[in-house]
């Protein structure tokens, strides 16, 4: 690993007002359970390099909480990946994201990883990790590998001109459950739906999410779910502790009565980002869920763009889907 | 008539369990000497590709870099060769870069992080070369070449015919094609290959993660162009072999070379990632099957033909490894055998558990499943009409098996599985999440007697007794194995015997813990030193007891004269009234003109989600004649252990390389998945004593046999859950999924 400048940082202020000093050459660490290993495996290129400046948030005592706030509930960005496991409030109250919490790597990454962390990873991207593989467009080269190369794990919707999956299991969970993302900038925060915290690679190849240098999260804000909502999280992964999804959908429905008055379904790992289904939604709006269930899986995977090895991923899409809806139905 | 014994068979702590568990044990990567520099290696980025130049002038003014070692420094030694052309080299360092990984320079440095950024402040100069990642591939005439006389290696044996593989076929009511492919796998050891060197004037002290430290030695030896005698290993804790670290490599050259150089200790430790590329792999196989047999279910000819994927280098003829042992299962008069060695721009292929036969175990049992259903015939049915039995012994040596517990293992699983009752035709589970069942057989030679056999026992006054034993415990176990059978040997307890390994200077050679030989072969080195120090030791009681040696008897830890009951001495006194200590020396020699195999079937159960293609193991039942349990927590932990990497094997590891750039792509344990605990179910052990007149005690090898059988038990149960056939394994996801598809059309 190369040295780096190791600042403790005690509040969010200072952790802004360094960022807006060093650039793009600081970094915050937190639980720096993936973040420490891309810098031991020196994962570098023209455009990543390690940071110089690494600012330690982990005990800023104002990032770390889960709080009940009527009709939201708020997670600080430090909340341990745990913590929200086995969170009442969140049990209680969003049962899917303790779900998805749960699925996240391996009891000793939950310990250290991060909210904040876990929204904001890089990608697992086998190119991306790869210190020989120096072209990557996401690195600064010229290049994508994947489309003729090892695809099995990459997307089939979204690659435009990179083919990394979103690896955060929090990501759709949070999306689905309509969940905004606050950030801290110079002023004050902002606050941004977690769908539009992430980026399009056509639109930020090096980046994946829309974060500004001198901007962090603070904090996940979940509004209350409508009466009649339930939800579940299904991640379906080769192996089945220490692994990231090949797909994973959130999906939360709203009924009344017998019918779907609203759904809300987010896929992870296979697109770039946590990827909306709407045409999914759409067609179970109106509908007893068995009623809508066939045509919201066929829904789900119009327009996926298969590589050359990841064509069973459409097939895997519908089948979590099936099985999330057989689920709430 | 069974057996009654007192420390055979039970279950005892293991010999060094409190030092493992507490992290008293010191491994290689835990030695710091002082004054300690470490070494990196600068590896190829190309998988193909010349030295042209190499500039090291930026990386020697790095303050702290201590010795830079260059192809050019090193002697022209070999670190494998084979002999007969065409002749393949391995040099220490290459000058030619034969796999994106090969190892062409060395830095050493008072730390790690200079040592890295004095590698990456070396520049290369590469001319890259056309390169070749395919068997198949690279046996066709205008494949890139790896070694001027071309790709491919055919030993002599690789071509071997029984009976008339024409005739068999003409007899055949059914004949079955069918391709297979096993892909490139590595050990992934808890610990990586690690070594430290230290010179003492003319004498080399070398520490290290190594199975086989006499090997080890005469290498070394050999390469530096010293005597043996000049060089002592260290091995005595090893966190893991599963069948790479048993031969010199390049790491060990390179840290005595640098340690002579800067006159200080160097610890050069592989990281991970090293380990995927540098150490050695299981090599990929493409099998091309044709089986006949009768319409009654008789095998009239097996025919096969294989590529074996060496990787850029040639360590041994894996060709003949994976072709002579799966075809040996089963009784057939007509076979016909063709293998290739085939060289890739790919890592090392090498040992790994059980060698090739796993990778032949997965298209034979599931071509075996195929032709079963093809003949109608339920497939445990199939396969016990045709294994081979005892009288049928090893058919290509006509010689009868020295015993064989098959017929046991099958009945005792079958029944405890509920194969009978519970089996279904293929696709007859009902709803998305769909069960199966299936089975797999399995015999090998692995777990018979060869190579060196020696062991030392000493009794001391004070009555410690010592066994100093050449054979190493990387894990399996094999320390407390052999103080069992030494204190049984000796009637005295398992807790008495001390266990000294892994240390050439007090020990003797008695090979390595490979080809599940540690208990049959070494055990039996034991025993001859056991009868040796019993003798010795009668004579100093009879000495006391002023009675005839043939008299006295040993049990309990007393020296009885038979038939006067009451009248004995404790070894203890007889010890400490003794003139001298008592040495038990002994060595066995491989029996020759015998036949010993491990015999083992594998029930798995499966339930499959067609609409994920997530497939869940339910139940494994691995049944094995291991001739005789000697530890029985280490035998069952064998069985166990073997079976859930079998599951890996079958299920998750693979190792890939991109096809575009020849680079490895998943080179860390996130992206190269061995099972966690939540991937296997309990595996039920079920032991099979069949008393092997030439094991220790009847007892044969079972370190390997469990590896290989679970893949195709589960692959055949998957078919027999949703109808979809594999012919390459990982079976996964991925695979599930598209066979599902292909099979709606």
């Amino acid at each position: 690993m190369k040295s780096f400048d190791y600042y403790k940082v005690s509040t969010v202020s200072q952790a802004i007002s360094l960022l807006s000093k060093h650039g793009d050459k600081a970094a915050l660490l937190a639980g720096g359970s993936d973040m420490l290993a891309m810098m031991k495996d020196r994962v570098e290129g023209p455009k990543l390099h390690a940071p110089l400046h690494m600012l330690d948030i982990k005990e800023i005592k104002e990032l770390n909480y889960i709080r009940d706030e009527k009709n939201r509930v708020k997670i600080g960005a430090a909340t341990t990946i745990s913590d929200i496991a086995v969170s009442p409030l969140i049990l209680n109250k969003y049962p899917l994201l303790a779900q998805a919490a749960g699925q996240v790597a391996v009891p000793q990454i939950r310990n250290v990883g991060t909210l904040g962390g876990n929204l904001c990873q890089r990608p697992r991207c086998w190119y991306f990790r790869g210190k020989a593989f120096k072209d990557c467009f996401r690195k600064g080269g010229n290049n994508c590998y994947a489309p003729g190369g090892e695809n099995q794990y990459h997307a089939i919707f979204g690659g435009e001109n990179c083919y990394m999956v979103c690896p955060s299991d929090m990501a759709p969970a949070l999306a689905a459950l309509n969940a905004r993302v606050e950030i801290a900038i110079a002023k004050g925060n902002r606050m941004i739906p977690v769908e539009q915290f992430y980026t399009r690679p056509g639109k930020n190849i090096l980046k994946e999410t829309t974060l500004g240098p001198a901007e962090m999260v603070v904090a996940v804000e979940i509004p209350a779910s409508a009466p009649g909502s339930r939800g579940t999280f299904i991640k379906l992964k080769e192996r089945q502790a220490f692994d990231f999804a090949l797909v994973s959908v959130a999906a939360m429905v709203t009924m009344k009565g017998d019918t779907v008055a609203d759904a809300r379904i987010v896929f992870g790992g296979i697109a770039p980002f946590p990827l909306r289904a709407s045409g999914a939604e759409a067609a179970l709006k109106g509908k007893r869920i068995t009623e809508g269930m066939a045509a919201a899986c066929e829904a789900a995977v119009k327009g996926a763009e298969p590589l050359s090895n990841n064509g069973y991923k459409v097939k895997a899409t519908k089948g979590v889907l099936e099985q999330a809806l057989s689920s709430l139905a | 008539m069974a057996k009654e014994f007192k420390v055979v068979g039970k279950k005892v702590e293991r010999v060094d369990a409190f030092e493992r568990l507490t992290g008293e044990a010191k491994y290689t990567s835990d030695v710091y000497l002082p004054g300690m520099l470490y070494a990196k290696i600068l590896r190829s980025p190309h998988p193909h590709a010349k030295v042209v130049n190499i500039t090291t002038s930026k990386a020697q003014a790095l303050p702290g870099v201590k010795a830079i070692l260059t192809p050019a420094d090193v002697p022209d030694f070999p670190i494998h060769k084979r002999e007969t052309p065409p002749t393949v080299v391995m040099p220490v360092l290459a000058t030619t870069a034969r796999y994106a990984g090969d190892e062409i320079l060395a830095v050493a440095a008072v730390d790690e992080e200079t040592a890295d950024e004095a590698v990456e402040l070396i520049k290369v100069e590469y001319q890259p070369l056309p390169f070749v990642l395919d068997a198949e591939d690279a046996v066709k005439p205008t494949a890139p070449k790896l070694y001027p006389e071309g790709n491919a290696i055919q030993e002599k044996a690789d071509i071997t015919i029984r009976g008339d593989i024409d005739e068999g076929f003409k007899q055949a009511d059914v004949i079955l094609e069918g391709k297979y492919k096993t892909h490139m796998l590595q050990h992934t050891t808890l610990e990586p290959r690690v070594t430290v060197a230290r010179w003492d004037g003319k004498r080399l002290t070398v520490w290290d993660s190594h199975k086989a430290p006499f090997n080890l030695r005469t290498g070394l030896a050999e390469a530096l162009n010293i005597k043996v005698n000049q060089v002592r290993v260290l091995t005595h804790f090893i966190g893991g072999d599963f069948g790479d670290k048993g031969n010199l490599e390049r790491q060990h050259v390179i840290a005595a070379l640098l340690a002579k150089k800067t006159n200080r200790p160097v610890k050069l430790e592989f990281t991970r990632e090293e380990n995927y590329l540098g150490a050695h792999h299981r090599y990929p196989t493409t099998w091309y099957l044709k089986y006949g047999a009768k319409k009654d279910g008789t095998l009239t000819a097996i025919q096969v033909k294989l590529y074996a994927d060496s990787g850029a280098y040639y360590h041994f003829d894996g060709a003949w490894n994976s072709l002579e042992i799966p075809q040996k299962v089963y009784r057939c008069p007509n076979v016909r055998l063709e293998g290739w060695n085939v060289f890739t721009n790919k890592p090392e292929g090498g040992h790994m558990r059980c060698v090739g036969h796993p990778a032949g175990m997965f298209p034979q049992e599931v071509h075996m499943d195929r032709l079963a259903e093809k003949l109608g015939i339920d497939p445990l049915a199939f396969r016990l009409k045709n294994y081979a039995r005892k009288e049928d012994g090893d058919q290509d040596r006509k010689i009868p098996f020295s015993s064989c517990g098959m017929e046991d293992c099958v009945r005792l699983a079958a029944e405890r599985f509920g194969w009978e009752s519970r089996w279904r035709k293929p696709g007859t589970s009902e709803g998305p999440v769909k069960k199966g069942l299936g089975v797999a057989f399995q015999s090998c030679r692995h777990g018979s007697q060869f190579g060196p056999m020696s062991a030392i026992i000493k009794l001391d006054p004070d009555g410690t007794i010592e066994l100093m034993n050449g054979l190493n415990d990387s894990g399996g176990g094999q320390k407390t194995t052999m103080a069992m059978i030494a204190a049984e040997g000796l009637g005295i307890p398992y807790e008495a015997v001390e266990v000294t390994t892994g240390d050439t200077d007090s020990t003797t050679d008695a090979g390595g813990p490979s080809g599940s030989r540690g208990t049959a072969s070494v055990g039996n080195a034991v025993m001859a030193a056991v009868r040796d120090a019993k003798n010795q030791l009668l004579d100093a009681a009879a000495e006391l007891l002023k009675k005839k040696k043939e008299d006295l008897e040993i049990r309990d830890a007393q020296i009885f004269v038979k038939g006067e009951g009451g009248k004995s001495l404790s070894y203890k006194e007889v010890l400490s009234r003794a003139p001298s200590p008592i040495i038990g020396r002994g060595t066995a020699r491989p029996p020759v003109n015998t036949a010993t195999h491990g015999f083992g079937a594998h029930f798995a159960e499966v339930a499959v989600d067609t609409r994920t293609g997530k497939v869940e193991v339910l139940k494994l039942i691995a049944a094995h004649d291991v001739g005789r349990t000697i530890s029985r927590i280490g035998c069952e932990n064998q069985i166990q252990g073997g079976a859930v990497m079998g599951i890996g094997f079958g299920m998750l590891e693979r190792q890939h390389v991109d096809r575009q750039t020849g680079i490895c792509t998943n080179p860390n344990m996130v992206d190269f998945k061995i099972p966690s605990i939540l991937d296997v179910p309990i595996v039920e052990p079920i032991i099979v004593e069949s008393d092997d007149p030439l094991g220790p005690f009847g007892a044969k090898g079972v370190g390997e046999p469990p590896y290989g059988v679970p893949a195709p038990a589960i692959a055949n149960a998957i078919y027999n859950a949703v109808g979809v056939r594999f012919s390459e394994i990982p079976v996964n996801i991925r695979s599930v999924l598209d066979g599902i598809e292909k099979r709606q059309g």
